[in-house]
């Protein structure tokens, strides 16, 4: 008989995946393993295996569309099979929305995991992670309330249950906020984006999209393109992350001269032994060393659980532009990696996500983050910080400018260094100080030696 | 033999075929919709528009021979059928020629034939003159609709025996009428030659009227239809007809005849005994598509068959046997067949309305379903004779029905008994499908005087607070 396959959970606390592709179409046959659909999550972009062979009788959500993990995806079953009585059948496995403890495989299938080592491992590819918000602190706070799987009929109104139809939301897991239990539209938007029938005080908490719900106009020589897969992520988890942290900014520069020479001398070392060694590994361990003497802006802040978390872990998250968008891989123990190490490591992780390789080991756990911008140019930049960090640090490009040293004015290779810190934190003395230090430690680079 | 490429083909130009065909033809896809007979299917040449006219026709005529009661005398009242026969006429096929205006205003084409088909992807049309054409199409959509249900121990021969497609063209004003079957159809056509002057008897095998219908709204239908003068005999048998040279006599046993066959003589009897699926010469054998037990074809909330690419829609898909019904659907199956996203068709209910006099109207829940489906009720009632319009309209009988949610309030069920329920009952369609309470119903203005504002009544009634009735004492426990 007809199956309803949910979606699965595709990596460990990972809510909801994307619809990037349906690799087979309706009424397609497909063997058992065999890749039917391409889904993406906050941590992985996966092709997911049939269960069994059988015939794909109903897809349920459109390409860019995102399911909560444990919504119904797709009805597998023979030809002439009714995909409606398997999901009016249907129970699900993890009741809907995931909780933080609902590992257990939905059915009928069983959930390729990316590492599955049984059989056909799903092939892993583009990982993306910009700023991820969301994955903590929903999670962590009051605001990812239990699903409700509703028997019965679910009150709303004849629109919104289209609304809730091309959307690919199943009523019955929606709480309705209105009058009786009844469902609106918003409902379903708050569903979607993970906070369903979050009360009042999570309305405020989420991304402030009622500006961009409005229709915005379309001229006639305007494209209009989906929003979808990297670009959708980046677009909710900026204005999320503006809207959690206290954003505020602070702007120094920096000598370096010295560190210019000290670079060019070993550059060719560097080169013999394979790794190109760039300036960011450098400040790398310069903030290392900084964020040594300032435990407080290597850290999280947990609002709900009224905690601070001081991390012990130096995890530089760097920046990368990619095609598809921004990524922000992180080198993990930089702490323990020399100069070179980080530099070759950094390589390594911007070639991976530009070829779209990232593991999600490669995206966890950063607790600073670094956005460089030399390359392409600029005074200084103002960068939004990567939750749930609470601060990211601006590179910009080194320039020869007219400096006063000892009365006279020389010319110095000089670096405007920004620091966005969120200041529920961070005060700003400790930024300040924080910066100073770095400033110290990169213009006399030689420090590295006794503080890196 | 032409042969055609189209994106799709309807076959059936009932109310569901020319719906579908439309939509497609607005979605940009080039459609033929195929039909042996007329545009408009039974609803507009046989069904639903010609028999609305006759209801109005003998309305005219009951109104005038009641003139009297409320001081317009009319000395006498003739019924010209001529008369009658074109107006109907007229009726349909102004009706009928709208439809095909907007075949041809929305690019759909329209071929008049027997459709047949060849595989799953084509569709013979043979025409009268034996000559034929062939579409090829990726989608095709089965809105092939039903026909009355003869029953084999009395076969129709339009004269003494009729079905509702004989009896809608009024070729007579029989003085006696037999109508075999209380349903929506039976009734219809026992209210029209009622009104004629007709001297109407209904026999209905089931216990009451119009079976499912909320009992209250059936037993008080029952009431009016008595005293209206029509002989209504529920729980009752027609076990056997016989054809004289003009009349036929009908042995009658059950309740309605103190459980003792009677024989009774007729001028015509009518069988109305239901309506059933046509798939009579679709070659449906070709597609792989098979009719369930019932004689009906399996589909999805988009009207998907089994096969890809066959659509079915309207009388063939089961459930109500209803135009509305299949209009939604073939809206619904030409917006899937042209990709839009989400549609489906899901109905919280189906309204339905019964034609007698006055009408019923019902939408939702009857009583008895929301108490087997476990619910806890909150009805609320309101009788006509107690509002000021329907005194004003010299139409007193009938009732409104609310019943709801004692939980939730929600509205789950609305029954009307009531002059143009037909139209009164729009307002719980919308209610239901929004999911109002019995409370967003009394809170909500209705203009005075109107019939409409009976609906808020029975709401508020359900609540003890409405103003036109006594409102039962409140229990302390139920004091609010």
């Amino acid at each position: 008989m007809a199956e309803v396959y949910e979606m699965p959970e595709l990596a460990e606390s990972v809510v909801e995946g994307e619809v990037l592709r349906w690799i087979k179409k309706e009424g397609e046959r497909v063997e058992r393993d065999e890749p039917f659909v391409e889904i993406m999550t906050e941590k992985v972009t996966v092709e997911v295996p049939a269960p069994h062979a059988g015939t794909l009788i109903r897809t349920l959500a459109k390409e860019g569309q995102v399911l909560p993990v444990g919504a119904p995806l797709a009805v597998f079953g023979e030809p002439g099979e009714n995909a409606d009585a398997a999901l009016a059948a249907f129970k699900p496995a993890h009741g809907g929305n995931a909780t933080p403890a609902a590992t257990a495989a939905p059915a009928p299938a069983p959930a390729p995991v990316p590492t599955g080592a049984s059989v056909a491992p799903p092939p892993v590819q583009a990982v993306a992670v910009p700023p991820n918000v969301p994955a903590t602190l929903p999670a962590d706070g009051a605001v990812a309330p239990q699903p409700v799987h509703r028997e019965g009929r679910a009150l709303a109104a004849p629109a919104v249950r289209l609304y809730a139809r091309q959307k690919g939301v199943d009523l019955a897991f929606v709480e309705g906020s209105g009058p009786a239990g009844r469902i609106r539209r918003a409902d379903i938007d708050r569903f979607l984006s993970g906070r369903a029938s979050a009360p009042a005080p999570a309305a405020a908490q989420a991304a402030p999209t009622p500006a961009a719900a409005a229709t915005i106009w379309r001229g006639p020589n305007d494209r209009v393109e989906p929003l979808k897969g990297l670009r959708r992520i980046i677009a909710q988890r900026m204005p999320q992350s503006k809207h959690v942290s206290a954003h505020t900014l602070n702007v120094d520069e920096a000598d370096l001269t010295a560190l210019v020479e000290l670079r060019k001398r070993f550059k060719p070392i560097a080169e013999a032994q394979g790794v190109k060694l760039t300036y960011l590994a450098f400040i790398a361990k310069a903030t290392v060393a900084a964020l040594k003497l300032h435990p407080f802006v290597n850290a999280s802040l947990d609002e709900a659980a009224h905690e601070i978390v001081v991390r012990g872990d130096y995890n530089i998250g760097v920046a990368v532009d990619t095609e598809q968008g921004l990524m922000v891989p992180v080198v993990h123990g930089a702490e323990r990696r020399s100069v070179l190490a980080i530099a070759s490591e950094i390589a390594r992780l911007a070639e991976a996500a530009r070829a779209g390789k990232l593991t999600p080991a490669d995206m966890e756990h950063g607790t600073f983050t670094i956005s460089n911008s030399g390359s392409i140019g600029g005074l200084f930049t103002a960068p939004v910080i990567n939750q749930p960090e609470v601060a990211i640090l601006g590179v910009h490009p080194i320039k020869a400018r007219a400096v006063v040293r000892d009365g006279a004015v020389v010319a110095r290779e000089m670096m405007y260094l920004s620091l966005s810190y969120d200041h529920r934190l961070v005060d700003g003395a400790l930024a300040v100080r924080f910066l100073s230090d770095l400033i110290r430690l990169l213009e006399n680079p030689e420090m590295l030696l006794i503080e890196g | 033999m032409a042969e055609q490429q189209v994106d799709a083909v309807v076959i059936g130009a009932g109310p569901g075929g020319y719906h579908a065909a439309i939509r497609l033809g607005q979605l940009g896809k080039k459609v033929v919709c195929v039909d042996r007979d007329a545009v408009g299917g039974v609803c507009l040449n046989w069904g639903c528009i010609p028999t609305k006219a006759l209801l109005h026709v003998s309305e005219v005529a009951r109104h005038a021979r009641q003139g009297a009661e409320i001081g317009v005398e009319i000395p006498q009242v003739n019924i010209n059928l001529t008369g009658v026969q074109k107006f109907t006429l007229d009726v349909v096929s102004a009706n009928v020629k709208g439809v095909e205006t907007l075949f041809k205003g929305n690019g759909v084409q329209w071929a008049i034939g027997e459709g047949s088909f060849v595989d799953k992807n084509t569709v013979k049309v043979t025409k009268k003159d034996g000559s034929s054409e062939t579409y090829k199409a990726k989608d095709v959509v089965i809105a092939t609709g039903g026909a009355p249900v003869d029953v084999k121990a009395w076969p129709r021969d339009g004269k003494l025996i009729l079905n509702s497609d004989d009896a809608v063209r009024l070729p007579n004003i029989p003085k006696r009428l037999l109508v075999i079957g209380g349903g929506v159809i039976g009734l219809e056509f026992a209210t029209v030659y009622n009104r004629m002057g007709t001297e109407v008897t209904v026999v209905e095998m089931m216990p009451n009227l119009i079976t499912g219908t909320d009992l209250e709204i059936s037993k008080t239908m029952a009431r009016i239809l008595k005293k209206q003068k029509i002989d209504v005999l529920t729980n009752t048998k027609v076990e056997k007809l016989e054809k004289g040279a003009s009349t036929v006599k009908a042995t009658i046993n059950g309740e309605g005849t103190a459980n003792k066959p009677e024989t009774r003589e007729y001028d015509q009897v009518l069988v109305a005994v239901g309506r059933r699926p046509v798939t009579d010469n679709l070659g449906l054998e070709k597609t792989g598509l098979a009719l369930d037990e019932k004689g009906f074809l399996k589909v999805d909330a988009q009207r998907r068959t089994s096969v890809p690419g066959i659509w079915a829609i309207g009388d063939i898909t089961g459930g109500p046997l209803l135009a509305h019904k299949a209009m939604k659907e073939g809206v619904v199956a030409a917006e899937a067949i042209a990709g839009l996203p989400g549609v489906a068709y899901d109905p919280v209910a189906v309204p339905n309305c019964v034609y007698t006099d006055p009408e019923i109207a019902t939408v939702g829940l009857s009583e008895e379903e929301a108490k087997a489906q476990g619910y806890e009720l909150r009805i609320g009632k309101f009788p006509l004779a107690a509002s000021g319009r329907a005194r004003s309209m010299h139409e007193s009988d009938g009732m409104i029905k609310l019943i709801g949610d004692k939980k939730t309030d929600v509205l789950l069920g609305m029954h009307i008994i009531a002059p143009q329920a037909e139209s009164l009952i729009g307002e719980g369609v919308i209610a239901l499908e929004m999911g109002a309470t019995l409370e967003d119903i009394g809170l909500s203005i209705h203009p005075h005087p109107t019939l409409t504002e009976s609906i808020m009544d029975a709401a508020e009634a359900a609540h003890g607070k409405a103003i036109h009735i006594m409102n039962p004492k409140p229990t302390a426990a139920a004091a609010r």
